[in-house]
């Protein structure tokens, strides 16, 4: 019988919703087939509510690595173990999220086993059998459809590209496997800093409040933090804003930034650039608002409106307050 | 210390893309760039020769025109240049050629872009380290060096990783490492002179076990564009209409 693998990511408990999206996904379509789901979870802690939701998803098999090791992502640690889940399983696709770590360790899998590896799917179509992937390429300008052949391929997936599923209860078999011993020592993982602020990571947010030159300065962005407080959103910002030395590069959506594809883009005083529209126009509702009239981004936007920012900004943070509220 | 740079040719950002057919992109008239995730593994391969002095050697694996966008390389300070050239650009092709090539160099630290912005692939320096068995420290911030060590900030999911390697090992940076320079008068001249040498490929094993396609995305529909001028009005019918989206 036909294997997939996913590989997931869990924070405090929960998984990541990439992760739990992947899973959706599959699940409503093996549902269908005779394909096998096997959920790989790795950490030096796995809660145990943990197991209860990836068995929501109809997974099959859950195999975990529960060991120190593997608390902090090492890929020097992390391949040798991996792989050989992979090669006593024999998948027929490995799944990661197009997060820090998936998108790390994915092409290293796949060069170890030779394989293909199709990055930042955004659609996945299945007939009979067949998969074909969907992925953006040249800054979304273009689409790119890949078809494989049955033979094993790694996937990252771009968060937010699957809506919700529902569940579909299964029994699976669980089971711990013992980390390979290590002879590699040449990637040590001397720190990680965490960043101070619960700041929402831009690419896994829903909704995105991004501000461009129009915000004028650096100050100014506690408007854009505001409306994003009231709606769980992540700020980011345009590549100007970040040049400017408004916000730091880490918020910055963009050809040279992040990639993001959430529900709900607000973009503030931002003209929509090629450069900057590269990294959010498949985001599913596009909200624009600024001064100028000729502005490009009112081209992908769903809704524009053409205003001050700095006077419907404060409106639409209150107005939603209100809502919220209710 | 002798740096390798791998350096991707790109359409420029602003190009309009167009296909000749659901296989092949028309490329008449395209301009071409330094993918800028490359740019700015250039400059950090300057700066780390200025420090340590050395060598910066270009690297790169794409059609043989692509020798004047690797001059631009060279006119911002680069020693010199060796373009492998192949009609195949696939991730596994490039990591091969560059492998088969690079293990006849002595080298210290290969750098490159973690990602380039037209095949948004992200896999040459994952394959290529893995075929060289050398360390690869990916999308990183900062380069430092102490004692023997090189010491990277990676950028993780709202985390910095700080991760130590050895050479010879690859670092694969992202944006913010650096403000690339612009290339110098002295330096456009002196780039004319330098050497460029063309390595011709011989790999014609046809790898295409996939079957790949493009599409251009569909044209959005217009969006509605609501008068700002006043703003409780237009906020109203912003929030109305995400609430009929289903967005709110």
């Amino acid at each position: 019988m036909d294997k997939i693998l996913v590989i997931v990511e869990h924070k405090n408990g929960l998984l990541k919703k990439v992760s739990q999206q992947i899973l959706g996904f599959i699940s409503d379509f093996c549902r269908q087939s005779e394909k096998k789901i096997l959920v790989l979870i790795y950490g030096e802690k796995i809660a145990e509510r943990l197991f209860e939701e990836v068995a929501s998803w109809g997974a099959d098999e859950i195999i975990t690595i529960e060991n120190q090791c593997f608390a902090n992502y090492n890929p020097a640690i992390f391949i040798p173990t991996i792989a050989d889940v992979i090669k006593k399983n024999s998948p027929q696709l490995v799944f990661f999220g197009n997060t820090a770590v998936g998108r790390d360790l994915s092409p290293r899998l796949a060069q170890y086993f030779n394989s293909y590896m199709i990055s930042d799917v955004i659609d996945i179509k299945i007939e009979k059998d067949k998969f074909c992937f969907t992925r953006p390429v040249y800054g979304g300008k273009l689409f790119e459809e890949v078809e494989t052949n049955g033979e094993l391929v790694f996937v990252t997936v771009r968060p937010n590209s699957f809506g919700n599923s529902v569940n579909y209860h299964k029994n699976p078999h669980i089971y711990n496997i013992e980390p390979k011993a290590i002879t590699n020592f040449s990637y040590m993982v001397s720190d990680i800093l965490r960043k101070e602020s619960e700041e929402k990571s831009l690419s896994e947010a829903e909704i995105i409040v991004s501000g461009g030159k129009g915000l004028k300065s650096a100050e100014n962005f506690v408007l854009l933090e505001e409306l994003a407080r009231v709606l769980g959103a992540a700020v980011g910002a345009s590549r100007s804003a970040v040049d400017a030395g408004w916000r730091p590069y880490s918020s910055q959506v963009g050809q040279t930034g992040k990639t993001v594809k959430p529900k709900l883009y607000i973009a503030c005083g931002i003209s929509g650039a090629m450069q900057h529209l590269a990294g959010m126009s498949t985001s599913q509702v596009i909200v624009a608002i600024n001064k100028d009239p000729e502005a490009p981004i009112f081209k992908v936007a769903d809704y524009g409106i053409i205003g001050d920012l700095f006077e419907i900004v404060p409106v639409l943070t209150e107005e939603l307050k209100k809502i919220f509220k209710d | 210390m002798k740096i390798l740079v791998l350096v991707k040719e790109t359409f420029d950002t602003e190009t309009k893309i167009v296909l000749e057919n659901s296989k092949k992109i028309n490329n008449e008239g395209i301009k071409y760039i330094i993918n800028p995730y490359d740019e700015f593994a250039i400059e950090e391969a300057l700066r780390i020769r200025e420090k340590f002095g050395g060598e910066v050697v270009i690297y790169s694996v794409g059609r043989r025109e692509s020798e004047v966008t690797l001059r631009n390389g060279l006119a911002l300070g680069a020693d010199k240049a060796k373009l492998i050239v192949s009609e195949k650009i696939d991730s596994i092709t490039v990591s091969k050629l560059l492998a088969e090539n690079i293990t006849k160099e002595e080298f210290e630290i290969i750098l490159s872009g973690w990602i380039a912005i037209d095949d948004n692939n992200a896999q040459v320096p994952a394959r290529l380290s893995q075929l060289l068995d050398i360390p690869l420290v990916n999308v990183v911030t900062k380069i430092d060096f102490s004692d023997d060590k090189i010491i990277c900030h990676r950028e993780g999911d709202n985390t910095v990783e700080i991760i130590k390697v050895s050479p010879p090992a690859m670092i694969a940076v992202q944006r913010g490492i650096n403000e690339p320079r612009y290339p110098t008068v002295k330096n456009i001249l002196q780039a004319k002179k330098k050497q460029i040498d063309l390595i011709i490929s011989e790999n014609n094993e046809d790898i295409n076990r996939i079957n790949i396609t493009y599409q251009l995305p569909e044209v959005k529909k217009a969006g509605l564009i609501i008068d700002g001028s006043k703003p409780e009005k237009a906020v109203n019918i912003l929030i109305q209409k995400l609430k009929e989206a289903k967005v709110l």
